[in-house]
């Protein structure tokens, strides 16, 4: 690696640490100091020593904290390598989770031209996704209603050539008490957890709802994650975004989050348990599951989900060490 | 105190660091040693190092902690020995505060039997408080109704003559929003702070509820302790009570509490900004405001005030250090 390239990451780093020193105070050089030592005992980024509180974590702490390397960590050692690369694929893991989907789809660079024109005459407006995409990166939606038959097929042959592999979804909206005045799907990210003994543990969920015109939910794409209460269905705290602030409503708008109902949580929750004892080889899963007026739908599956829904938004527990724990039982 | 008491006291003690120990493992002697380096250099209790989450903060976030010893430093820099019994003193604040307080009372130690005898006319069942209690210890409910003189006036030598020199006042009904299926009145714990230039800030606000048929609502007796958006006045994260931090639904209910509205929220603030102002010597006060279905009412002014409103509740920052911070502005 370039040493001008690390130490301009660095230098970067170095800057960034003011919006801690500023809470904190103490030394800047000694907070720096104490990241790069965290960053290599625990596996923490940058991201997760600001939003995951790890700056203010004893070294005990921070040993049990849920860190992006631990993400790793705990998907290699639960998941199965070859299930894991595989669900990697997203027309994978749609076929695994089978009628669960509720939405038609086609892989664009697999089918032919007249599958294809089938599927826009059904769907006109639909979105498209890159095949091995994460963090809503790629996602577009492309519009083809009262397009001429040459527009398509050249839609198609440009889809088609891609060497990022694109699917072709139809378009989900969200049921009416999912609808926060944002442009694209809310989705919740329900994390699983199977025993020894096969019986599935939901860990956590979140719901992620994008904001600023973003068509994606995802925190990297500027979306807030709120709390969900699995027992009463309810958001139960504050919603945190990739910084450190605390929102009360939605940004952008003047919604009151706390206390919201999510609908069908408990078919959500039922779906995603049943899914998880289902699946071979994974035993750590992270589900992004919108809900439409219809009921559940699962959006994807992730076999290595991010620390941010369970160590950011419920800082209480050292979820790594809990995770192991759960794991032998 | 019995020699009982104590061995309760420490038996509950050690309960507290073994379900802290089931949970981040690890030796429980070392957490009782670590208890007792916290209790030493930054002069916190129990509470604070358990619920406060004194035990997973690193050394440099210790040192910034509002634990107990530190409020009464606090309070003894900023609010002045004279200005004390102003506030301490029921009977004084709620003549000096007459405009806020809203409710009828008398002190049978300063008082006439005459007066007395009036007052219980006018309310047959009234709350008996110590005139410098806290934490809801002493106080009692007295049920007057259908007594004749003789019984009326042993009640008030009885009370007259009593040590803690207590008052007698009205009892204050719930807003039918803050109606949470308990006896005791709910009230917000409002803390505020005085710059030097005389600016009253709003540091933040928690409404405390009482489960059961406690009289009182303080977490000592079992209540419940809500975080309130001061933007907006909802209930906006988990509520804790002295044994979990995670409470969703009401203890001993049904009512879920996070996205709760806390009923005329700005004019409970403006009240006591004002009262504030007429305590022009104090710096640092937290009030306990009820809301009734009339407006909110000033129950009581604390000069050191508990760290859990501020440091419990919000524990992404080490209050300490900000408090000191802000009284030099």
């Amino acid at each position: 690696m370039n040493p001008a390239v690390i130490l301009k990451a660095l230098s970067r780093r170095y800057s960034q640490l003011s919006e801690i020193q500023a809470i904190r105070g103490g030394y800047k050089p000694l907070i720096f100091a104490d990241y790069l030592v965290c960053n290599l005992l625990n596996g923490s980024t940058y991201e997760d020593y600001e939003q995951l509180g790890l700056w203010r974590m004893s070294q005990r702490e921070r040993r049990g904290a849920y860190t992006t390397r631990r993400v790793d960590t705990v998907n290699n050692r639960y998941n199965d390598r070859q299930r894991h690369l595989c669900l990697s694929s997203k027309k994978a893991q749609y076929e695994l989770v089978g009628q669960h989907i509720h939405r038609c789809w086609i892989p664009t660079w697999l089918c032919d031209e007249e599958e294809f024109k089938t599927f826009v005459s059904r769907f006109p407006r639909f979105i498209v996704k890159p095949d091995g995409g994460m963090m809503g990166q790629g996602v577009r939606i492309i519009d083809l209603t009262g397009a001429t038959p040459g527009a398509v097929t050249a839609c198609y042959q440009q889809l088609h050539s891609q060497p990022s592999h694109l699917l072709a979804e139809q378009m989900l909206a969200n049921h009416p008490a999912m609808q926060f005045g944002n442009e694209g799907l809310n989705t919740m990210r329900i994390i699983t957890l199977r025993h020894l003994d096969g019986r599935v543990e939901v860990l956590c969920a979140a719901l992620r709802v994008g904001s600023n015109g973003s068509l994606t939910d995802n925190l990297a794409t500027g979306g807030v994650a709120y709390p969900i209460d699995p027992c009463t269905g309810c958001i139960s705290g504050h919603g945190r975004a990739h910084d450190t602030a605390l929102h009360v409503t939605h940004p952008g708008t003047d919604k009151i989050m706390p206390g919201h109902r999510i609908p069908h949580l408990h078919q959500a929750l039922d779906m995603v348990k049943q899914l998880a004892a289902d699946i071979e080889g994974l035993r750590w899963i992270g589900w992004d599951v919108a809900v439409t007026a219809e009921g559940p739908v699962v959006i994807e599956l992730n076999t290595r989900p991010g620390c941010y829904s369970l160590q950011a938004l419920h800082p209480e527990t050292a979820w790594y060490r809990r995770i192991k724990q759960l794991m032998k039982s | 105190m019995r020699i009982i008491d104590y061995i309760r006291g420490a038996k509950s003690s050690l309960q507290k660091f073994s379900d802290i120990q089931a949970v981040r493992g690890g030796s429980k002697i070392k957490l009782l040693l670590d208890h007792a380096w916290c209790h030493f250099c930054y002069g916190s209790n129990i509470d604070d190092y358990i619920l406060g989450g004194m035990y997973r903060m690193a050394g440099l976030e210790r040192c910034d902690f509002l634990s107990n010893d530190r409020r009464y430093k606090l309070m003894a820099k900023y609010n002045p020995a004279s200005a004390l019994p102003l506030c301490d003193q029921k009977p004084q604040l709620y003549r000096h505060l007459a405009a806020y307080i809203r409710r009828q009372w008398c002190n049978p130690c300063d008082c006439s039997y005459e007066e007395f005898a009036a007052f219980a006319k006018a309310v047959p069942r009234f709350l008996v408080k110590p005139s410098n209690g806290s934490c809801g210890e002493g106080i009692s409910v007295a049920d007057t109704t259908g007594w004749d003189s003789t019984r009326l006036r042993d009640l008030y030598q009885q009370l007259s003559q009593r040590a803690d020199r207590p008052m007698v006042e009205a009892i204050l009904h719930n807003h039918p929003d803050l109606d949470l299926g308990n006896a005791s009145l709910n009230t917000l714990r409002i803390i505020t702070l005085r710059h030097l230039d005389g600016t009253v800030e709003v540091v933040c606000a928690v409404l405390r509820a009482g489960q059961g048929d406690t009289i009182t609502d303080n977490t000592a007796t079992g209540g419940a302790v809500y975080d309130v958006d001061l933007g907006t006045g909802i209930i906006c994260n988990y509520g804790w009570t002295s044994h979990r931090r995670d409470i969703v639904r009401h203890p001993g209910t049904d009512i879920v509490m996070p996205g709760r509205q806390v009923p005329y929220f700005a004019e409970a603030l403006d009240m006591v900004r004002r009262a504030m102002a007429e305590l022009p010597e104090v710096r640092w006060i937290g009030w306990d405001v009820a809301i009734t279905p009339d407006g909110p009412a000033v129950i009581e002014a604390n000069t050191a005030p508990c760290n859990h409103a501020l440091q419990y509740m919000h524990p992404d920052r080490g209050w300490y250090g900000w408090v000191k911070r802000e009284m030099k502005k």
